[in-house]
């Protein structure tokens, strides 16, 4: 028996990540380093591992990678791979977190996300490019991923309180 | 339950747990990883009347070391068997295939190890390819310059034309089917010189292949030949000397899976009269070859890169640049009046240092 | 903010410094040349010398040309057909260990180490 509720907040979530994909890659980069993004469709990510588990995360963080790679009209460019490395470490990073080390709050999470997200990046640019003299931005993408990482923590640990409160749904047990 | 800063006490211990097996984790592998980390293995020998240097690049150091030693046994091989300098009588000049074939010039007909053998094909297909001006039968004309001994000296020019007369690369006959080498005229000789060298260097890159070395640099005298990339994954630098002035380089090669090879006139030569006489020799007129002061080439394979620079430095600037191309070769030539010249294939792996006079081939 | 965020935040701070310290180790103001090494699909696509003289270079990338410039033994990108341009907007680099990198067009510019070793042989 599907569950029915799961469906469809599922393909919200998958909608939403795409969408916030998108509209992340739409927004110009001031700086001169390559994937500094906002990490706002790493949310979508967070709730569903949160909420759901590390499968139906990484379900999710892959829809929305293709998805929004598709309409975004980067599909299966190297800034897809770089995309998808980033998001698949990410998702599995912060799976373990959440699950395996309840130390940590939705705000470390989200850092931790954040950075393994660009440190996936780089790994993946540095074997396209068949040199490791990408690891020159190394520092600036951990600092540039720590503030990004708070920031959406921050509204994480909001969201995820209030879609609690409601009793739609309940945190998953890892 | 007991909590201790509203986190249940057993669930804070499980989050140490994971931090210290992580913790724990990360060591190993970063032991791992140091124990498997890059290794450099250097080892040189005094060989073929030169210093030659084997530099490898590996995980596991034993491994190196065995490469290369299978690596300088397979120079020290050639190296015996090409040598035509050992006198009469040593054990030396028994094991010689080079000194075989002399002593019997005008008698008969000598089997070869199969590499000299190669050797002495090859250097016949590169005597017909360049019109004569590479031929290993030059032997008695290098006799009379006396490059390889004590007293070099400009020799009689009737003398010249004698020894000329024994310089005949059709009267070196080699039979495939048995093997064998014979020069029909008494008095001829072999020089393998500027055969050898390059022959037993890429014999000793097959050596380190075989050992699943993939980073090597083997430099045999100036004869370079390069297995990958370097150490850091960047192609190995390989300067090229200027030759007017000492120590200074005039551009840097930048070669992976390649020969490069130099002749010049500024490392073997003595002075008389005012003039240079150097040792590279042209076979058709007796006399040190005029028109380069330095030919490199550069070539997938050391064996070819050693015959042709000697070869296309006799034939002067403007015929090596010419046959080098057409033999599929790149070729860099500084030449007597000081330009620098080459082909258009190595442009983009040749970085001219001195940028003040040159003028590049559009071949 | 639990305590274990703070020493993640803390950690990944340490770890940011420690990688720009590492990297500054590594760049040498060398005596002599420096030479930038271009990458293009991970095949070595040239080696410049990064002289006063004022001198562009023309690539070809993945997705069109590019446009190198060197100047007072400094380079940057001046031109490339990528979407963000971040290349370009990197601006010159000159020392060892500096990269540009252009990811859509797989190249990458980085200089390398001279001042200790610049030739690992000379053929003579």
């Amino acid at each position: 028996m599907i569950d029915t509720r799961k469906l469809v907040f599922f393909s919200l979530l998958v909608a939403m990540g795409t969408t916030l994909h998108v509209v992340e890659g739409m927004i110009p980069n001031p700086f001169p380093l390559p994937g500094v993004k906002l990490g706002l469709a790493n949310i979508v990510t967070v709730v569903a591992v949160y909420f759901y588990g590390l499968r139906e995360g990484l379900a999710v963080t892959v829809a929305r990678v293709f998805l929004g790679s598709l309409i975004g009209g980067m599909f299966l460019s190297p800034g897809f791979l770089l995309s998808l490395t980033g998001a698949v470490i990410s998702t599995l990073v912060m799976s373990l977190l959440l699950h395996g080390a309840p130390g940590f709050s939705i705000k470390g999470v989200s850092v931790a996300g954040a950075i393994t997200h660009n440190i996936g990046q780089l790994l993946a640019a540095s074997l396209i490019l068949r040199s490791s003299s990408i690891f020159y931005y190394l520092p600036f993408l951990l600092l540039a991923g720590t503030a990004t990482g708070m920031i959406t923590g921050h509204r994480l640990s909001i969201l995820v309180a209030r879609l609690e409160k409601t009793g739609i749904m309940c945190r998953h047990e890892g | 339950m007991p909590t201790v800063r509203g986190l249940p006490v057993g669930m804070k211990n499980r989050a140490i747990v994971w931090l210290l097996l992580a913790g724990f984790l990360a060591a190993v592998f970063g032991l791992f990883l140091y124990l498997r980390r890059p290794v450099e293995y250097r080892s040189e020998q005094f060989l073929m009347d030169t210093f030659v240097s084997i530099r490898v690049y590996g995980r596991d150091r034993e491994k190196l070391r065995e490469a290369v030693t299978a690596a300088f046994t397979e120079m020290r091989r050639i190296a015996e068997l090409s040598n035509r300098f050992p006198p009469t009588g040593t054990a030396e000049h028994r094991t010689s295939d080079v000194c075989r074939i002399n002593d019997m010039a005008g008698v008969g007909a000598v089997r070869v190890d199969q590499d000299v053998f190669s050797m002495l094909e090859s250097a016949r297909a590169f005597h017909d390819l360049t019109g004569g001006a590479f031929d290993v039968t030059v032997g008695p004309v290098m006799d009379l310059w006396g490059f390889g001994g004590k007293k070099p000296h400009v020799p009689k020019a009737g003398n010249i034309q004698d020894a000329l007369a024994l310089v005949d690369n059709a009267r070196l006959i080699l039979d495939r089917k048995e093997r064998t080498a014979f020069l029909e005229k008494a008095g001829m000789s072999l020089d393998l010189g500027a055969v050898a060298k390059g022959y037993a260097t890429e014999r000793a890159v097959l050596a380190l292949k075989r050992s699943g070395v993939e980073k090597a640099l083997i430099d045999a005298g100036g004869n370079i030949r390069v297995l990958g990339k370097s150490a850091g994954n960047n192609p190995w630098r390989i300067g090229i000397k200027n030759p007017s002035r000492e120590g200074d380089i005039l551009a840097v090669l930048s070669l992976e899976d390649s020969a490069a090879v130099t002749s010049g006139d500024y490392y073997r030569y003595f002075e008389s009269g005012g003039i240079r006489w150097h040792h590279i020799i042209d076979p058709r007129t007796g006399y040190p070859a005029r028109g380069s002061r330095s030919v490199t080439v550069v070539a997938k394979d050391a064996g070819p890169a050693d015959v042709l620079s000697t070869a296309l430095f006799v034939l002067g600037p403007e015929k090596a640049l010419e046959t080098g191309k057409k033999l599929g070769v790149e070729v860099i030539i500084v030449t007597a009046d000081g330009r620098l010249l080459y082909t258009l294939g190595i442009r983009n792996r040749l970085e001219v240092l001195d940028s003040a006079r040159h003028r590049h081939d559009q071949g | 903010m639990t305590r274990a965020d703070r020493y993640l935040i803390a950690g990944v701070l340490c770890a940011a410094l420690l990688a720009a310290v590492l990297i500054v180790f590594r760049w040498q103001t060398g005596s002599g040349r420096t030479c930038a090494v271009i990458k293009i699909q991970g095949e070595l696509a040239g080696i410049i010398e990064l002289s006063d003289k004022r001198k562009t270079y023309e690539f070809r990338g993945k997705t069109g040309p590019v446009i190198l410039e060197v100047a007072g033994k400094r380079i940057r990108m001046v031109e490339a057909t990528c979407p963000d341009r971040i290349c370009v907007m990197h601006g010159w680099i000159e020392r060892a260990g500096e990269s540009i990198v252009c990811v859509p067009n797989e190249i990458s510019i980085s200089i390398t180490a001279n001042g200790s070793a610049p030739l690992d042989a000379v053929t003579r």
